[in-house]
Parts: structure tokens; sequence; C-alpha cells
């Protein structure tokens, strides 16, 4: 799909495929997937646990040991070039530099017994080589102040226990923009956290991304936190997209779906009560079971008939650049239209 | 809250300091008053959810009301008995009646056992019944919380996140209770299964006449619940009324703030709606500052607030809120 922004695009994954082997048998985990983030972009991609969608975040920075886990194929060609190619000593000066990733637990991403700021620090000298440690510590500190952290010159000497959660993601933050990286993954940044410094921490992430125009793709399973500030969206279910599109094409007009149920699941602080909470049915899939000819959704959905158990949907496009892979999707954007969401 | 005929429980003063200790010989060097004087009533049948940040001692005015831990100071009179005057045999008769559901479904549930005799425990605990009549009301009540019969021989690690929540509700239920406190029930879930037990949990409540005490972070799913929310902050309400009215008319600038992060699937809504950016995070419950403990996050705070704490008054009536800066009948002074 989208072959028409391929000359902007910074990433694009093709095809990708990563599964993971135990007990003789094979999970899908990623299962086909495709899909490109443009530069400076800001990219959600919205999947439940087991989708797929941190596999396919720590695929494309090339993290899947083997064994278990195995990419199985697939292209991922960053600014140009293709990382499936790439040695393993060149992906490392990649990642951290070109490629940067925050994780759900600051906590255990940050080393516990060094400092903040050594930690920073450290990253700027093995990406950037003749930075002497005084002129990266004094980095490290203006990257605390950009995140809002009181008194960088004096934080920067304390240690991950002495921050709070806020601020560890913060500095986690800091850390990941410290090589002004072209592409940020953040997989669940804000899950961990209240609710008050949710919206902090976002809003930091995406004045971070502006300001040093890196493209960011935020991996998280509540759709709601992304309206304000996403470009665009994917849907992940199952280990692959199905449904792709503006912020706008998901909210406002979905096709698939799942992506539907996922819209109408989050209970509306903007709604009355008596709106009412929609369920989707059953549990995510266990993609050690799931055949791979059948629509991965079609136990869960309300529109299943026969075709959905024994044939994959193919990507259509609903409208240009709103891509969905659902056999009934007209049937049910019409009615999602009609109930006027 | 006022107290009224109806209410199975009332909760009057309610205190939990915990002691802060140093030292060999275990001196006490301070308290952390992770609840500092709360009371709230809740009508028999109703929900009464309590929102707050990681810290604000939601989770423990539930272990206070439950007796769970023993710096527990104040009144708890659950249907017209007051808990303190009760001997431990008492209280032990008592507690069958009150349950609590907490966040990790994981650590609730013994690994080793299958989920019927889990359940069944439960039910032998206050029915004289044979082992085999528990077993075939454990699966009954797993049928009941959306588990299938075919399921009971299964183990704790067999069933996903949500199917063990269902499961500890349906290991609470086996004691037949009257109230029950959810304590952050959710919020481990995805956005897709939250919804599911969201909405079991108020179908069991109306067909039981369940009482809940419904504590969590995320303010759109408590109000979901929610007949009375109290929002709490560093161990006190802020502000206390009816669910429909705390988001229609919210008067502390820390609901409003708390309403202004709740997420909302919609981008032309959530663009278009007032933002509330708080600065740094919920003070250190050991040292809270002085005067109201929300000024040093507060955008509005002036230096009364920072002298003297504001206390929980009824500025409308059923409507409670402690902040200096809202006058009576509500309105804000500028």
């Amino acid at each position: 799909m989208d072959d028409n922004i391929r000359g902007d695009s910074i990433l694009e994954v093709r095809h990708l495929r990563t599964s993971f082997f135990a007990d003789g048998s094979e999970l899908r985990a990623v299962d086909d997937m495709s899909y490109s983030v443009r530069r400076g972009e800001f990219c959600a991609i919205i999947g439940e646990s087991g989708s797929g969608k941190s596999v396919s975040a720590l695929s494309v920075m090339r993290l899947i040991s083997y064994p278990p886990g195995f990419i199985k194929g697939g292209e991922i060609i960053f600014d140009g070039r293709d990382l499936m190619g790439v040695s393993d000593k060149e992906m490392q000066s990649i990642r951290g530099s070109e490629i940067s990733m925050i994780f759900q637990e600051p906590g255990t991403a940050l080393n516990p017994v060094m400092t903040i700021g050594a930690q920073i620090a450290e990253n700027i000298r093995l990406h950037e080589k003749g930075v002497s440690r005084a002129e990266a510590e004094k980095r490290a500190a203006e990257l605390l102040a950009l995140v809002d952290i009181p008194n960088p010159e004096t934080r920067i000497r304390d240690y991950p226990h002495q921050f709070s959660g806020g601020m560890k993601q913060r500095a986690m933050i800091a850390m990941a923009m410290s090589c002004r990286p072209k592409l940020l993954f953040a997989d669940e940044p804000t899950t961990a956290l209240d609710v008050t410094v949710q919206a902090q921490v976002l809003e930091q992430m995406n004045d971070m991304r502006r300001r040093f125009g890196t493209s960011l793709v935020l991996i998280t399973h509540n759709l709601g936190v992304v309206a304000r500030y996403a470009d665009s969206v994917k849907i992940m279910y199952g280990g692959r997209i199905v449904e792709s599109g503006t912020t706008d094409d998901i909210f406002l007009s979905p096709a698939h779906p799942y992506t539907m149920g996922l819209i109408r699941a989050v209970p509306r602080l903007d709604l009355p009560r008596s709106h009412g909470l929609y369920t989707i049915r059953g549990e995510p899939p266990d993609m050690s079971a799931t055949p791979p000819d059948c629509c991965p959704f079609y136990y869960r959905c309300p529109y299943e008939y026969e075709r959905c158990r024994t044939e994959r949907p193919a990507d259509e496009e609903a409208s240009p650049g709103h891509v969905c892979a659902c056999f009934r999707r007209e049937l049910a954007a019409a009615d999602w239209k009609e109930a006027g969401t | 809250m006022s107290e009224k005929q109806g209410d199975l429980l009332v909760v009057r003063g309610l205190k939990v300091h915990f002691p802060v200790t140093r030292g060999l010989l275990k001196r006490t060097v301070g308290y952390v008053k992770a609840v500092d004087g709360v009371s709230f009533s809740i009508p028999r049948g109703e929900t009464l959810g309590i929102v707050g940040e990681s810290g604000s001692g939601k989770s423990t005015v539930g272990n206070g009301v439950l007796r769970a831990t023993p710096y527990a100071v104040g009144d708890v009179i659950f249907d017209g008995v007051n808990l303190a005057d009760m001997s431990k045999a008492e209280t032990r008769r008592l507690r069958r009646r009150m349950q609590v559901v907490m966040q990790d479904p994981y650590a609730s549930l013994d690994p080793r056992m299958n989920v019927r005799d889990l359940i069944a425990e439960g039910v032998r605990i206050h029915r004289s019944m044979t082992k085999a009549e528990a077993a075939a009301r454990a699966e009954e009540l797993l049928e009941l919380v959306g588990i299938r019969r075919a399921f009971a021989d299964r183990f704790p690690h067999e069933f996903s996140g949500g199917q063990r929540q269902r499961i500890c509700i349906a290991r609470a239920l086996a004691m037949e209770p009257e109230f029950i406190v959810c304590d952050e029930v959710v919020s481990a879930l995805d956005v897709s299964i939250q919804a599911q037990v969201v909405t079991l949990l108020m179908e069991l409540q109306r067909l039981f006449g369940l009482t809940y005490m419904f504590i969590g972070h995320d303010l759109s799913v408590v109000r979901y619940i929610s007949n009375t929310i109290a929002v709490m902050y560093l161990g006190k309400f802020m502000e206390l009324t009816e669910s429909e009215t705390l988001y229609e008319t919210p008067l502390h600038p820390y609901t409003r703030a708390l309403i202004s992060a709740a997420p909302i699937p919609d981008p032309r809504v959530d663009r278009a709606r007032e933002r509330i950016l708080l600065k740094g995070e919920i003070p250190n419950p050991l040292d809270p500052p002085p005067g109201c403990r929300f000024c040093t996050r507060c955008p509005y705070a002036q230096d009364a607030c920072r002298e003297s704490e504001p206390a929980l008054r009824e500025v409308v009536p059923g409507h409670f809120v402690a902040c200096r800066r809202v006058g009576e009948g509500g309105q804000w002074i500028g």
C-alpha cells in the first residue's frame, strides 16, 4: 500500500513477518505487516496485548533474539537502506543515534547504579565521537531542561531512584532524543503513569518531536490518548494492520468493525452515561492457534460470515489513503454512519 | 455526604496514619497520613467511586473500611453496626458480607488450584455444603461471570487477564457479600476487556443489589459505574458529588485537570476542549505542603491557599468541594 508517499517516508515496512517458536509450535506475532512513516510524522499504532505491536517495533530495531524469535521475512527500509541487510555492528550504531526507543517501564530501562546525567552523556559519547565528557554532561543537562526537569544541573547527578515515575520517563525521552534521532518508537510510554502526568509526558514528547523534526511512532492500546496528537493511525490486530488512515479517517469514519469496537469501548466522559458502554465480545486471538487463512477478528466480529473464516481479507482503500482489510467494511461503515457516532 | 436511612455504609472521620520508623528500636519519626479524615456514606445498592492518582490514598480508604489495616481510626458503620465496637469473631463474621476484588488477578489467585476449587473454597467457608455441592455452586458462579463450565478444571495461568478478573469476581461472589470494594479492577486490562468487566459488575449489581466502592485512577471508567464520586488527593477528598454533576459542573481545579486529561476518542471534541496541564507530580505524602494539599500544582493558587487548609464544604446541595476559590453556590471567586 501507499507507494505514492514513498519519496518522503523515513520508514517503510513491507510484508514483515516475525514468529516465536516454542514447544514445537509457531506463534505468528507479526504476520505480514506493511506500513510507512513519513518524515516528521506522528504516527500511532494501536493494538491490544498480544496484537504484535511491540514485536513489530522490536523487529524494526532488529532486537528480536533468536531463539525463540525470528524475523521470517519482509523489508525494513529506513532512510533509504534495507535494515534487513545491515550487519549487527552497523545496526548497533543506527540504534540510539538514528532510531531510538522509549519503553513502558522507565524504571527497568534505566541503569540503577549510574547517574541520570552519566547515562545520557554515555549515549551521546557513544554515537558522536570526539565529544568530551564535560560537553556531553552539559548537553545532558540542557536536554533535561527541555523536558522540564527542575534544576537540571544538579539533577543530572541524581540516580534513577531519586526520580519519580514521570521524571524517569521524561529522562528517558531526553536520552532517546540526545542524538536527534530521525525516528523514535515509544512503546506505551505513558501507560504506567498517572493521568495528569500522562498528559505532561505526551505533550513533551510531541514538543521534542517538533523541535528535532523526529518521526514518532507511538504504540499504545488506548486510542483515546492519540486523538489529539497523531497525524495517522494504524490499527493492529492479530499481527496485522487491519486499518490505517489519517486520524480523522480512523476516528470519524472508521471502516473496520474492530476499530469501531475500540472507539465505542472507551468510556466517554463527554457523553451522558445513558450513552451506554459498548463491549467487544470474546478475547484477543491466540496467534499460535489461529490459522493464517482467515480474518483473525472473525469470532469476535458482529459482521462475520462464511468467507471471513476461510479467507484472509486483503487491504482495500475505503477512501484515498484510508486502507482497511475487511470483507464487510461497506456494511459496517453504513451502520456506523447511521448510528451517527 | 449527608447520611440517609438506607445507607449500607457510613464512614465518619476515617484516618489511616502509617508510622514511619527508624533505627534499631523502631522509633517513630513521623507519619504518612495516607488517609487524613474522610467521611462519606453509600446507600444500599449504589456505587461510590473514589478517583485519584497513585499516592492519593484511595486504596487505603478501601483497606480502612475493611479494617484490613491496624492503623485505621474513625467510625465505619456497616448496616447499622460500628466495626470499632465489634469483637474479632464478630468482625470475621461481618467480613463475609464485605468483599474485595483487587487490581492484579495474577497475584490474588493460588496458581496451584483449579478455578473450581478456588471458588468452592469460598463457598464452603460460610455454607455447610458437601464438596460436590460446593463444586456445583462454583460452576454456577463461573457461568454467572461469563466463564464456561467446561473451563472449571483449568488453572489461573491458563486464562487471560480479563478472564482472571472474572474469576476473582466469582470468588468474591461465593461469599454472597452485600458490599464489594473494587480496587483498580480494570486498570491492568485492555480497553475492550475493561468495558466487559465494568458491564459485568453493573449487571451483578442489578442482579444481587450489591453496593460497591469502586476505586480507580481513570475518571471516565469510575464515572461510568458510580452514582457518587469522591475525588481524592493526598489523603483528603477534594470534591464529592453525584457522578453526572461532577462531569457537568466540576468545581475543584484538580477535578477539572483530571477531566481535561481524560482521553476522548474524537479528535474534534478533543482538540476543542479546555486543557489544564498540571505542573509536577503529587507531593510526597510524608511531607505534604502546608495549606491546601493541591496548592503546589494548582494553577489558581493564591497566598491564602498556602497558609491554611480549606475545609470540604457543601457549596450547592449535595456538592462538596474543598477549595477556597469556590464560593457559595459554586461560583468561582476570581
